[in-house]
């Protein structure tokens, strides 16, 4: 693979580069540690019913929990899930990572957890926001994107919605007070 | 690690491999793109000692296009588990290929700065002396014309917004009056504000990377801090080079042009097809499908809204191995043209840029840096 890249190019130029990054990323982490401290008063400002989000700890501000609840009239209602929030360093010209911490039966969500969400992949834009994405992924719960699922037999079970609720309390485990 | 992209200069003449690659109508965009962009990287065997393929892997080119696409539908039946040099591209799902484009383009990202120095136009000639002649008299033919340099920038799909960025603030740099010069492009930048609040972007969303363009900008003209220099052309480059700097305003342009496209969406309607399907969009999802989105190419939609949102003239020399019109001069580069309103008199220089499928880079008419 390495040879793809064996061009006049990236041989005329490699003291340049090195020379480049590490500033660059210095000075990243500063403007991503604004970002997500602007976000995160976002957040608590706005009072966005069913989601929330915050810092694991103080001493990181790239690791987040979250929670989001089911909508009302959708199977997931009156459930809570928990999700952890992994901010990359050039955040956010790169998305999230994002997972589902509380099992979570759904077409779109994998057993790990890993989610298909268009916006967290090729539609990413660093215009999105952790609250942007947390409503995303609110509204997907109840409007799966049934054309790729990571689960296809959530995907296939969910023309019947009784069923489905079935195997979405069967997997659901309540987030621990503790936590 | 395996790949089915062509990992060696392939014996075939560019011009071949660029017929086979048109042909392939049903390949999605991003494919395409990966592929091109490969095929940019090392544009021709020159000079390029490649020799990694001691397994003689299975080329794109080798797959014949009957198989990519039989009848228009494509067996997933019998996926392969792992991808190596014999997979072909038609066993692959569209999850898999997005995935080989990421990884071909996170490589690249490593190797090549986001943008670099101007260098001569025969460098990139000689790169394809041994592959295409067409592209090597092109080149050739805008040599004679005066567009003796280029400057590249990374394939990252932000190339285009990236190239013209550069371009821009450093045509006001190299303004005849800069002082007046920069004075309208702020006062631009500032209509566009409107834009955006109107197409509904808030302003605590975008207005950091506004403010990363508008203080380079000023930086033409007034110190960023009292005894502080003004802008130079090293500086101007660093500043691009900065990963965080060249990012947010790349973002910023992503934003101003969608603003530009949902403010005059009339114009822009008939148009506005997605790359990979072919399907008409509606103005929403095409701007946050194909203008918003990280990495994501521009095509001619986006090259006309953001002429006309920052009032430039945007000329962009078309590379790629067809043979020029008949009864043209042999060689001979067609420019389009993005004009637009107030672009005569805002004192700064067209911006030209060349283009090879897939791909954006600055076109100079100087040589060096």
């Amino acid at each position: 693979m390495d040879t793809l890249h064996t061009n006049s190019m990236s041989l005329r130029e490699p003291a340049l580069k090195s020379a480049q990054e590490p500033s660059s990323n210095k000075q990243a982490a500063g403007s991503v540690t604004k970002r997500l401290g602007n976000e995160l008063m976002g957040l608590m400002m706005s009072s966005s019913p069913g989601i929330s989000a915050f810092p694991k700890s103080d001493a990181n501000l790239f690791d987040w929990v979250g929670t989001i609840e089911g909508v009302a009239g959708t199977v997931y209602e009156d459930l809570k899930y928990k999700i952890s929030i992994h901010f990359p360093s050039n955040y956010p010209f790169v998305a999230p990572v994002i997972r589902f911490e509380t099992p979570c039966y759904h077409p779109n969500v994998d057993l790990h957890g890993n989610i298909c969400l268009d916006i967290l992949k090729d539609k990413w834009s660093a215009v999105y926001s952790v609250t942007t994405i947390l409503l995303s992924l609110q509204s997907l719960l109840g409007e799966p994107n049934n054309d790729s699922p990571l689960n296809t037999e959530a995907a296939d079970l969910w023309s019947n919605q009784e069923e489905f609720k079935e195997q979405v309390l069967r997997h659901y485990q309540p987030i621990a007070a503790d936590d | 690690m395996h790949y089915f992209v062509p990992d060696r200069p392939s014996p075939l003449p560019q011009d071949s491999q660029q017929q086979q690659y048109e042909g392939q109508q049903g390949m999605s965009r991003t494919l395409q793109m990966a592929l091109q962009e490969s095929r940019e990287i090392v544009p021709s065997s020159s000079g390029s000692t490649a020799s990694g393929s001691a397994q003689g892997g299975r080329t794109v080119e080798d797959v014949p296009q009957s198989a990519l696409f039989p009848d228009g539908s494509r067996n997933f039946a019998d996926e392969p588990r792992e991808i190596t040099a014999e997979t072909k591209l038609s066993d692959l799902t569209d999850a898999q290929i997005l995935q080989l484009t990421q990884e071909l383009r996170e490589e690249e990202i490593v190797k090549r700065p986001l943008i670099s120095p101007v260098e001569p136009l025969s460098h990139l000639e000689e790169e394809y002396l041994h592959g295409s002649t067409t592209v090597v008299h092109k080149l050739q033919w805008l040599e004679r014309q005066g567009w003796r340099g280029i400057r590249r920038t990374r394939g990252d799909g932000d190339c285009f917004y990236r190239s013209l960025a550069f371009s821009y603030v450093e045509r006001l740099l190299l303004a005849p009056d800069p002082a007046l010069a920069v004075a309208m492009s702020l006062s631009t930048l500032q209509d566009g504000r409107h834009l955006l609040d109107e197409a509904g972007f808030q302003e605590l969303v975008y207005e950091d990377f506004y403010d990363v363009l508008v203080s380079l900008i000023s930086a033409v003209v007034s110190p960023p801090a009292p005894g502080a220099p003004l802008l130079s052309g090293p500086q101007l480059l660093t500043a691009f080079q900065d990963a965080e700097t060249s990012n947010s305003i790349v973002v910023y342009l992503r934003l101003l042009t969608s603003a530009y496209i949902r403010a005059n969406e009339g114009d822009f309607l008939p148009y506005l097809f997605s790359p990979d399907t072919g399907d008409l969009l509606d103005v929403r999802e095409f701007c946050e499908r194909e203008v918003e989105a990280s990495g994501k190419e521009a095509d001619h939609v986006q090259e006309m809204a953001l002429a006309k949102a920052l009032r430039i003239k945007v000329r962009i020399a078309y590379i790629d191995s067809n043979p020029s019109g008949r009864g043209a001069e042999e060689g001979k580069v067609d420019f389009v043209t993005f004009e637009s309103e107030g672009s005569a008199d805002n004192g700064i220089h067209e911006i030209a840029l060349l283009y090879r499928p897939g791909h954006f880079d600055v076109l100079e008419t100087r040589d060096r840096e």
